[in-house]
């Protein structure tokens, strides 16, 4: 190699090694924002019965007529999420409606943050339908909460040849310190915006309600599903979006309602 | 006779190859930038450890590529970017090979957008700059006028950027939706069969079918074949910017049509054979490959039509004409 070419090379050897020691530097002393959701010193459990990480998602065993019982984490979620994810699961039951209440928060890899458009086929349901709501809840004070709500299906047939059909509910959202997301692309966009202007990590919790009902019932379904997100928002959600001015929970849900 | 040819032929491309090779310059610098940039990638390449529990970019692409099927051709990419080099080889070659201060720029440029890339842990964001970063080393090495001349087929390495999960969402949805909706038409005013359509379900009245056309069936890979198809095409047969274009531009109608040509025979098979016959035609792996007859035929038939070597059309001769004095 002639001298000009060592030149060259030397110049880009360094461009690209200090590339590499700037992110393992950057990565290394990444700044994580404080979570949206409330945490306990308590791990989570997995389906044998083994910890998952140190704390996990605080949700409240009975709100209004719901009781609720602890829903172990799956270990085939366990293994795939990154190993700084923190999960909350309860299963609510009340008046003969079952919902599954599901919390999953992010450390410093946004991969915890796994998209409903994926675990919902993978599962059997086809999406129907798929849109923005808003949910109204009564504290710290009257908001409304922006979510999104999929509807789905599911079809098959059972070992003794009888058809099954049936719907489902699923509500979800992504939630930080002081921010919303009723979306994938909402919540990374964001989180994008925030590292380039504040160098600091949000870090985001998903949160999901997921009810099955029978075909036809969805609507009936829904609002049994608000209820229930009514209740148990305020309990372990510390950000409340703003505050609707003159506006009780009765008013929200008629705006929801003619939306 | 076969078998001699067949030898010849070999040892024509070894000795081209080998005369290829000698005419490189700077090759140990290509190889040495070029180890250094991949090695960057392969230890710092992804930042994001679920699902795919490696901080190499090569292995997160690997995991994209051999897990998601709508992201499979890009095992393929690099050996179709490597055997168009080798056929354009007679444009590059002779092309006055000189390092190039300038690359520096663009390999600076291609790290800080892999910083970023890193930092917002978007990996896709990264795999454009590995790409950008390789295409530097290529102009800090051989010089700006050998980056032109290969920026086709280099670009093609667009195509191995996965889409699948994130971006094409945003593409399969409504392709989906499109694909339903002319099927449906399709069905009923040419071919006459009562289909009924809700969303992306396909259901015939008296309810013995129904198809929900899912996001595996939106077309998305068709058209990412049939749209690199059309690119190699387009640079390969046509030279000039409008030409290349519009045939660049023709890829998403053709795929559209094989999609619906590939949905009307499922359709035609569920109103003749009932639900099984559809499923047959919609999992049979040879079934699946006739759609891209149309697709692919539509492209050559429009390279016909825009060829740019037409020959001249020879004159009109009149009888009994004078002859010019």
């Amino acid at each position: 190699m002639n001298r000009k070419a060592i030149v060259l090379f030397s110049i880009a050897a360094v461009m690209i090694v200090f590339t590499g020691g700037f992110l393992t530097f950057i990565r290394s002393h990444q700044k994580l924002t404080p979570p949206g959701v409330k945490l306990v010193q308590q791990p989570s459990i997995s389906e044998q019965g083994k910890p998952v990480g140190t704390n996990s998602v605080f949700l409240p065993e009975q709100v209004a007529n719901y009781t609720s019982k602890y829903i172990p984490v799956s270990d085939q979620v366990a293994n795939v999420l990154p190993k700084d994810t923190t999960y909350g699961s309860r299963m609510y039951e009340g008046d003969g409606f079952q919902a599954l209440l599901n919390v999953v928060l992010m450390g410093i890899d946004r991969s915890s943050m796994h998209r409903p458009e994926w675990c919902l086929p993978a599962q059997g349901w086809v999406v129907h339908k798929e849109e923005i709501a808003t949910i109204p809840i009564p504290k710290p004070y009257p908001y409304s909460l922006r979510v999104r709500k999929l509807t789905a299906r599911q079809e098959g047939k059972l070992p003794d040849g009888t058809m099954l059909r049936r719907s489902c509910i699923y509500v979800y959202w992504f939630v930080t310190e002081n921010q919303f997301a009723a979306g994938h692309q909402e919540f990374m966009i964001s989180m994008m915006k925030h590292l380039v202007q504040k160098a600091e990590l949000q870090r985001w919790a998903y949160v999901s309600c997921y009810a099955a009902c029978k075909v036809g019932e969805e609507e009936e379904t829904y609002k049994r599903v608000q209820d229930l997100l009514a209740a148990t928002v305020p309990e372990f959600q510390l950000f409340a979006g703003p505050r609707e001015k003159g506006k009780n929970v009765a008013s929200l849900r008629k705006t929801e309602a003619s939306e | 006779m076969s078998a001699e040819n067949t030898s010849n032929g070999m040892d024509n491309f070894r000795r081209e190859a080998a005369e290829c090779w000698r005419a490189m310059p700077n090759k140990g610098l290509f190889f040495g930038l070029l180890a250094l940039w991949i090695g960057l990638f392969h230890l710092l390449g992804n930042s994001t450890f679920g699902y795919k529990h490696s901080p190499s970019m090569l292995n997160w692409l690997y995991e994209m590529y051999a897990n998601v099927e709508d992201d499979q051709h890009g095992f393929l990419i690099p050996f179709v970017v490597l055997a168009l080099f080798w056929w354009k080889r007679k444009e590059w070659l002779p092309v006055p090979k000189r390092m190039w201060w300038p690359g520096l720029g663009l390999l600076a440029l291609a790290s800080l957008i892999h910083v970023f890339g890193y930092l917002v842990q978007q990996a896709r964001i990264s795999v454009v700059a590995m790409f950008l970063g390789i295409y530097a080393v290529m102009g800090i090495v051989w010089g700006f006028r050998m980056m032109r001349v290969s920026f086709f087929p280099f670009f093609l390495f667009a195509f191995c950027l996965p889409l699948s999960g994130g971006p094409s969402d945003a593409i399969t949805v409504p392709l989906r939706f499109v694909a339903t909706g002319i099927t449906c038409v399709f069905s009923k005013v040419v071919l006459g069969i009562q289909v009924m359509q809700e969303g992306t379900r396909l259901f015939n009245p008296t309810g013995t079918y129904q198809y929900e056309v899912a996001a595996a069936c939106s077309g998305m890979r068709s058209l990412t074949a049939t749209l690199a198809i059309a690119v190699v095409y387009a640079f390969v047969m046509l030279k000039s910017p409008w030409r290349r274009a519009l045939m660049v531009a023709s890829a998403v109608p053709f795929a559209v049509v094989a999609n619906v040509f590939r949905l009307s025979t499922i359709v035609v098979a569920a109103e003749v054979g009932g639900q099984s016959a559809g499923n047959y035609v919609h999992s049979s792996s040879w079934m699946s490959m006739v759609p891209y007859i149309p697709a692919i035929g539509g492209i050559l038939l429009l390279g016909h039509l825009l060829r740019e070597d037409k020959a001249p059309k020879t004159p009109r001769v009149i009888e009994g004409a004078m002859e010019p004095t």
